[in-house]
């Protein structure tokens, strides 16, 4: 039994555009789950935050680095050992209309995963599987024949969870699961997914860009930029004591619920936009925007490494001391 | 408080358990994709009369030779170049063959090679496009220049050589329509592959371990089908006209098996003093096209995804 | 008395289609008022953008229609204005800007001629001093080089600056009202902090209304001075925003702000609205809330409530109200701040 049931080491994926034009989507990223947590993965869009759960899931291959899952080498399995690992890691997806094959029942959405590994002996026993799987999920059996084009969102994603749900999945990657839906229903899913994380022993990647949903959801959070982890932590500790400046930037361009709070407090904002993930050069990343920046963090990049409380920064001014 | 009637009965407030699963009923009638497709569809007169005139012809085509009276092979020579009669609805042609009876044979002829020509280059382009697209990388890379560099000449060419090479006649005409044929499809078919690969459910679907095989025949071939069964309507007109071409010049059909371009070219000898000979065919293969193209148009509209509401 | 700038009484809007009529707005009253920011919120389908659109009257009829109601523009009746009526208000008087900017931008044109264009549709000035007002609206929105932005392509700019040229674009005829239909929805966390404080800044130097449309209720919290929330096609609530945030009475609203985490607590349980919102193709003939409603009573099933006004404008649209009913005390947002600022503008 390996120490943590998910462990990325080094990972880097490029993308390549063009000649001599490489999109460093994931630039050595390193971080390690433990069996039942959630590990929240943050960061704006283009940050290359999916790419991380897709590359752990091995919808792309990586072209650096190892993800160790259960002890097993994810980027190395074939045949019978990969099929079984599909079984074990599961994926719910951003997009709920994009997700579920608008040719297809529900039943049948839900039920592929049980076609594909043969998990049901008869008929009989795959509908009720299926019937099992809609009311785990809140839905009803009367929806096993029904397209996806009339269901709501909410309805949708849950759909997706009852997909994933259906092989028995340890660990499942969360891409982006609920910012495509409403606030009220957002609720009903962040509360499902921690439901059924208790009733059924499940372990989640959780990538989202909403802060506050990452704070309430994981018990460690990472923050990326441009490809990098630049700060991880306990998740309150990384709330409550934000080291990096792009965090604290980040924490303070997020709107919150308090209409008073939200016009007493000064608006630090960030400059600038992310800049381009092509061909980055060897230097801070967040270098360009941030109001800290000196000589070195445009000449070296700076590491992740623990402050110690298993807090990782990856900030010349914070490993420093600047003042 | 204002408007508020206050003469309410008492239990009016009285507490009531909302169940929550009562709002997750959905009101909506049920309607599957084809079902919508085919409402819609329905719905489109212009489509309907082109698909009524197919059906129509098509009629003709399977019934007029079985019942008639007279052979298309049959002359008389007594009766040659008769005008329309109710005998020779269209009259008689130079060998004294009843027309009635050869144009719809004919129909039969130019109908399954159209029909045919337009199918099978589309199933092939369906599997090659396909497979161009899902795997991507090399295989891609190569079948996608073979078309390019097929394409730099015109089909017509290549048809005229196909048809030189293994001769004439209706089977001959659909292989060469299926050798030229199947590259626009592929192409088009390539592109939605492409597009369809990196959507979500496919992703999904990769994730549960589906094969290859799964992939393609359970998600992508499905949701591309719309697309090429348009495409494939649409390519019947074209083909009827192609094989009307090649036989008109003399290429496609060979007598006596009559064909609508045969047809015509018999009868544009006789054109200045028997117009109706040449008149005929013609217009039974504009209509025939028009029809085809109407009824696609329509087709395509109905499972236009964006116009679903 | 704030002088009114827009009023909406009673509007209803459907849309025709093959399974019948969809009932997006039902009963619809709102005001916007001089140089104020109202917040409309709800969630998707709730009607929110169906109501400001069919002001602007950019829903094409068919499939949307008109049924009842009145809209009112300083005054002025313009529920059955003509499209050509219309234009001259669009853009002039009000005017709008969307989530995905992209769309609304001519990709084929060069941003500083689509502003220029804009400004000589409504106002007889010459084609070099559009250009000059088009280059000061660019560097009003913070683009930076405006006179070589002007020769920019839309895809040549980033999702954020987009935004900004089309914010560029509605304020360049100093419109009365702003209409913002989910303006940051589409951007990141960052962009959109910087996108809100340029509306605000442009709102306070123009005095301009601005009516953003949004999901989000942190936007909310920040932007809105008056906030009217949607639901099913109604408004629900409607009042000054701290109101509505701290003192909800409508379950709706306290169930909207109750299920949003918060940034301090780390309980693992969100109060959740269980359910969806009711189709409009078939509404409910009760409150449209009430099979999601944890306080439904008998009579909200039968019949819809009707508006109680408490001070300060915030009107409830909910059964509770009503002297018979029970009172409870409904959860809403409490401030961070312990010394509340008790200014007037809130």
């Amino acid at each position: 039994m390996a120490e943590h049931l998910l462990e990325v080491k080094g990972l880097k994926k490029y993308f390549r555009l063009g000649r001599n034009q490489v999109l460093h989507a994931v630039d050595d990223v390193s971080f390690y789950i433990d069996e039942g947590k959630t590990f929240g993965l943050v960061g704006e869009s283009g940050c290359g935050k999916t790419t991380v759960g897709r590359t752990i899931i091995r919808l792309y291959d990586a072209d650096e680095g190892k993800v160790l899952f259960d002890g097993m080498d994810v980027h190395k399995l074939k045949g019978k050992e990969y099929k079984q690992f599909t079984r074990k890691m599961q994926m719910i997806f951003q997009d709920p209309y994009a997700s579920l094959d608008p040719r297809k029942t529900v039943g049948a959405i839900i039920g592929e995963g049980l076609k594909i590994h043969r998990l049901c002996k008869t008929k009989q026993e795959y509908t009720e599987r299926i019937y099992e799987l809609l009311e785990i999920v809140g839905l009803s059996r009367e929806h096993a024949n029904r397209f996806p084009h009339e269901f709501s969102g909410g309805q949708r994603q849950r759909v997706g969870i009852a997909r994933a749900l259906a092989v028995n999945p340890k660990f499942i990657v969360c891409d982006e699961a609920i910012s495509a839906l409403d606030v009220s229903i957002q609720a009903q899913i962040i509360n499902l997914l921690v439901e059924l994380q208790e009733k059924l022993k499940l372990t989640y990647l959780f990538i989202a860009h909403d802060l506050n949903v990452v704070r309430h959801i994981s018990d460690d959070t990472a923050v990326m930029y441009l490809g990098q982890i630049i700060e991880m932590a306990e998740t309150n500790e990384l709330f409550n004591n934000p080291m990096h400046p792009y965090t604290i930037g980040l924490l303070a361009a997020a709107p919150e619920a308090d209409p008073d709070y939200e016009r007493s407090r000064p608006h630090m904002l960030m400059s600038g936009e992310v800049p381009s993930p092509i061909n980055p050069a060897p230097v801070c990343r967040f270098s360009s925007r941030c109001p800290h920046a000196r000589l070195k963090c445009t000449e070296e990049a700076p590491e992740l490494k623990d402050i110690g409380n298993n807090h990782y920064v990856a900030c010349f001014k914070i490993q420093e001391g600047w003042v | 408080m204002s408007n508020i009637p206050i003469d309410l009965p008492k239990d009016a407030f009285s507490h009531m358990n909302a169940g929550s699963t009562e709002s997750e009923i959905i009101t909506r009638p049920s309607i599957t994709f084809w079902a919508d497709a085919r409402r819609r569809l329905f719905k489109n007169k212009v489509a309907m009369i082109g698909l009524s005139i197919i059906i129509i012809i098509t009629m003709l085509a399977i019934f007029v030779p079985i019942f008639s009276q007279y052979s298309y092979t049959k002359q008389d020579l007594t009766n040659t170049n008769a005008p329309p009669s109710i005998e020779h609805p269209f009259g008689t042609d130079s060998h004294g063959r009843d027309l009635w009876v050869r144009v719809w044979v004919g129909a039969r002829v130019s109908l399954a090679v159209g029909i045919f020509g337009s199918v099978i280059p589309g199933i092939i382009g369906v599997v090659i496009g396909g497979i161009s697209g899902y795997f991507g990388g090399k295989v891609d890379m190569i079948i996608m220049r073979f078309i390019d560099i097929v394409m730099c000449v015109p089909n017509m060419i290549y048809i005229i050589l196909i048809t030189i090479y293994i001769g004439t006649g209706p089977v001959a005409l659909v292989i060469a329509f299926a050798l030229t044929g199947w590259m626009g499809t592929a192409r088009s078919v390539r592109g939605m592959i492409l597009q369809l690969k990196e959507q979500e459910f496919v992703l999904a679907s990769r994730t549960l371990g589906a094969s290859s095989a799964t992939l393609i025949f359970q998600h992508l071939i499905p949701n591309t089908l719309g697309i090429v069964v348009v495409s494939m309507t649409m390519g019947v007109p074209a083909a009827i006209f192609q094989e009307a071409f090649l036989s008109f010049i003399g290429l496609g059909i060979a007598p006596p098996i009559p064909s609508w371009g045969q047809l015509a070219n018999m009868g544009i000898s006789v054109f200045r003093v028997y117009p109706s000979q040449l008149l005929i065919p013609a217009v039974l293969i504009s209509v025939t096209m028009l029809s085809f193209n109407l009824f696609g148009d329509g087709l395509r509209d109905a499972l236009d995804p964006k116009l679903r509401m | 008395m704030q002088e009114r700038i827009l009023e909406i009484e009673d509007l209803h809007f459907s849309f025709d289609t093959y399974a019948g009529e969809v009932h997006a707005v039902r009963g619809v009253s709102l005001y916007v008022n001089k140089g104020e920011t109202l917040a409309v919120v709800g969630e998707s389908g709730c009607g929110k953008s169906v109501t400001v659109q069919s002001v602007m009257k950019l829903i094409p009829t068919p499939p949307g229609r008109l049924k009842s109601g009145k809209i009112y523009y300083c005054g002025e009746n313009i529920t059955h204005y003509s499209q050509k009526q219309m234009q001259r208000l669009r853009g002039n008087e009000m005017s709008m800007i969307f989530q995905d900017p992209m769309t609304s931008l001519n990709p084929t044109m060069r941003i500083g001629r689509q502003i220029a264009e804009g400004i000589l549709k409504h106002e007889k000035i010459s084609a070099k001093e559009a250009k000059q007002r088009a280059i000061e609206m660019l560097k009003k929105v913070g683009i930076s080089n405006p006179e070589k932005s002007y020769r920019r392509y839309p895809h040549q700019f980033s999702g954020g600056m987009r935004q900004r040229v089309m914010i560029a674009m509605a304020l360049v005829c100093n419109p009365k009202v702003l209409f913002a239909d989910e303006p940051t929805t589409a951007l990141d966390v960052t962009t959109q902090a910087q996108i809100l404080e340029l509306i605000n800044e442009l709102k306070e130097e123009l005095g301009t209304s601005v009516v953003i449309i949004t999901h989000d209720l942190g936007v909310v919290a920040r932007t809105a001075e008056r906030i009217a929330v949607m639901y099913a096609g109604k408004v629900v609530e409607t009042g000054l925003a701290r109101d509505i945030f701290y003192n909800p009475k409508h379950p709706y609203t306290s169930g909207l702000l109750e299920s949003m985490p918060s940034g301090g607590e780390t309980g693992k349980t969100l109060a959740s609205i269980p359910g969806t919102p009711p189709d409009l193709f078939a509404p409910p003939k009760g409150c449209a809330f009430a099979p999601r409603c944890r306080y439904c009573m008998k009579i909200c099933q039968e019949m819809p409530p009707e508006a109680t006004e408490l001070e300060n404008g915030h009107s409830v649209f909910c059964w509770l109200m009503h002297p018979q009913a029970p009172k409870y005390e409904l959860p809403g947002r409490k401030s961070r701040l312990k010394t509340p600022d008790l200014k007037g503008d809130l």
